[in-house]
C-alpha cells in the first residue's frame, strides 16, 4: 500500500518534518538510573523505577492526543527498503530480548546442569511446581497469541467490531495470564517456602513441609525459578499494559484499515512473550 | 513515487493476508502442548502406562520436549510473526541472536 509506494518520498520528507518525542529518552535515562542502582543505592533505582512511569506515561499520553509529525511510512534505507523503519526498530529490540531471555535460561540450565552432576540433585517435574495449572496458563498464552494475530487481521481488513473484540479477548487473557502467575507465586512464597534467594530458615522450611530438612538444590531451584518466570512475567506486564492502550484506542476507533501499524508492534512483541515461555514451560516445568 | 519490486511483494500479501492458517496453528500448538503435559510428563493426569515417559530416557525425553518446543516456537515465528511472509532482511534479524543461542547450549551441552 502507500508504505511502499511513498518509500522514496518520505526518506525525503523526514528530513524536513519534526518527529521527534521526548519520552523515549526520558525511558533510556530511567533505563540507566534503575540499573545504575543496582550497583550503587537502591534508591537511584527507585528513582529509575519512577522516571520509567513517567516516560512510559507520557509517551502514551503524547501519543493518545498529539500527532508525532511523523512521515507517514518512513523507511529505511538497503537493504530495509520498504520496510517500516518501526517494525524494524521492533525486530531489532525483539532480537534483544532473545539474547536477554537466554542469558537467564542458559545460567539457570547451566546452575541445574552443575548441581545435578554434582550431586546435590533438583527438583523433579512436579514435586514443587503446579504443572496442571501452568499448563492451563500455557494454553491461555497460545490463545492469546491467537487472538492477537486475528485482532490485527481483523484491522488489516477494517473491521472495528472483530478488532475490540480480539484485542480485548487478548488484553483479558493476558490479565488472566498474571493472575495466575501471581496466584502461584502466593502459594509457592508462602505455602512452600521457597524464595528468590533460597530459603529463610530451615525452621520455616520444616514447619512447611511435614518437619522435612531443607534439600541442597532448593536455594538455587527458588532462585533461578524466580528470576525466569519473573523476568518473563513482567514481559507479560508490560505486554498486557500496552494491550490495554491499544484496546482503549482501538474502542475509540482509533485504528483504520490503513493505519494500525501499533497493533502489529504490540503484537510482534506479546508473540514473543509467548515464544519465550513455550520454552520456559518445557524448561522450568516439564523437564 | 516510484514502486519498489519489494513494496509490490507487501501489497499482495497484505490481500492474501486472509488465507493464513491462523486457526490451524494454535489447534497444532495446543495439541503438542496438550501431549507434552498427558504423556510426557510426570503428572497424574492420565493413567502412567499411557505416559511414553518410562519408554525413554532421561536424555530422550528431554531432547524430545525441546524439540516440540522448538517447533511450537517456530510455528508462532513464522505464522503469527509473519516471519513466513517478510523479507529476507527481517528473517535475519531473529537469527543472528539464534546463534547465540545454539553457541550457548552447546557450551553447556558439552562440559
Amino acid at each position: 500500500m502507500a508504505e511502499a509506494s511513498t518509500a522514496q518520498g518520505s526518506i525525503a520528507g523526514a528530513e524536513e518534518v519534526h518527529h521527534s518525542s521526548i519520552w523515549p529518552f526520558v525511558i533510556a535515562m530511567a533505563a540507566l538510573f534503575g540499573f545504575a542502582g543496582v550497583v550503587f543505592n537502591l534508591l537511584i533505582s527507585v528513582f529509575g523505577f519512577v522516571l520509567l512511569w513517567v516516560g512510559v506515561g507520557g509517551w502514551l499520553l503524547q501519543d493518545r492526543h498529539m500527532r508525532f509529525g511523523a512521515p507517514d511510512e518512513p523507511t529505511e534505507s538497503f537493504p530495509f527498503t520498504a520496510i517500516s523503519i518501526r517494525k524494524l526498530g521492533i525486530w531489532i529490540f525483539l532480537a534483544s530480548e532473545v539474547m536477554f531471555f537466554t542469558a537467564l535460561i542458559g545460567n539457570s540450565f547451566a546452575l541445574r546442569v552443575r548441581s545435578e552432576t554434582l550431586g546435590i540433585g533438583w527438583a523433579a517435574p512436579g514435586q514443587v511446581l503446579n504443572v496442571p495449572l501452568t499448563a492451563i496458563n500455557t494454553f491461555i498464552l497460545i490463545a492469546s497469541s491467537f487472538t492477537m494475530v486475528e485482532a490485527l487481521r481483523a484491522a488489516e481488513r477494517g473491521n472495528q467490531s472483530q478488532l475490540k473484540m480480539f484485542l480485548l479477548a487478548t488484553f483479558l487473557l493476558g490479565a488472566i495470564f498474571v493472575g495466575i502467575q501471581a496466584y502461584e507465586y502466593n502459594k509457592l512464597f508462602f505455602g512452600e517456602g521457597l524464595r528468590p534467594w533460597g530459603v529463610d530458615s530451615a525452621q520455616l522450611y520444616a514447619s512447611l513441609h511435614n518437619g522435612e530438612s531443607v534439600p541442597l538444590w532448593w536455594h538455587t531451584f527458588g532462585t533461578t525459578f524466580f528470576v525466569q518466570t519473573g523476568f518473563h512475567g513482567a514481559h507479560v506486564t508490560g505486554g498486557v499494559i500496552a494491550l490495554g492502550f491499544l484496546t482503549g484506542k482501538a474502542f475509540k476507533g482509533g485504528y483504520t484499515a490503513k493505519d494500525h501499524e501499533g497493533i502489529e508492534l504490540v503484537g510482534l512483541y506479546w508473540h514473543l512473550v509467548d515464544v519465550v515461555w513455550i520454552f520456559l514451560f518445557t524448561i522450568v516445568y516439564l523437564v | 513515487m516510484s514502486e519498489t519490486v519489494a513494496g509490490t511483494k507487501t501489497i499482495r500479501r497484505r490481500e492474501t493476508g486472509h488465507e493464513r492458517p491462523y486457526v490451524l496453528v494454535v489447534l497444532i500448538l495446543g495439541a503438542i502442548t496438550a501431549g507434552e503435559i498427558l504423556f510426557f510428563t510426570p503428572v497424574d493426569i492420565v493413567p502412567e502406562q499411557f505416559r511414553i515417559l518410562g519408554l525413554l530416557s532421561s536424555t530422550q525425553r528431554v531432547l524430545a520436549l525441546m524439540g516440540f518446543a522448538a517447533v511450537k516456537a517456530g510455528l508462532v515465528a513464522a505464522y503469527y510473526m509473519h516471519l513466513k511472509y517478510e523479507s529476507k532482511w527481517i528473517k535475519i534479524i531473529p537469527i543472528l541472536p539464534l546463534l547465540g543461542v545454539l553457541a550457548l547450549v552447546l557450551s553447556v551441552a558439552f562440559r
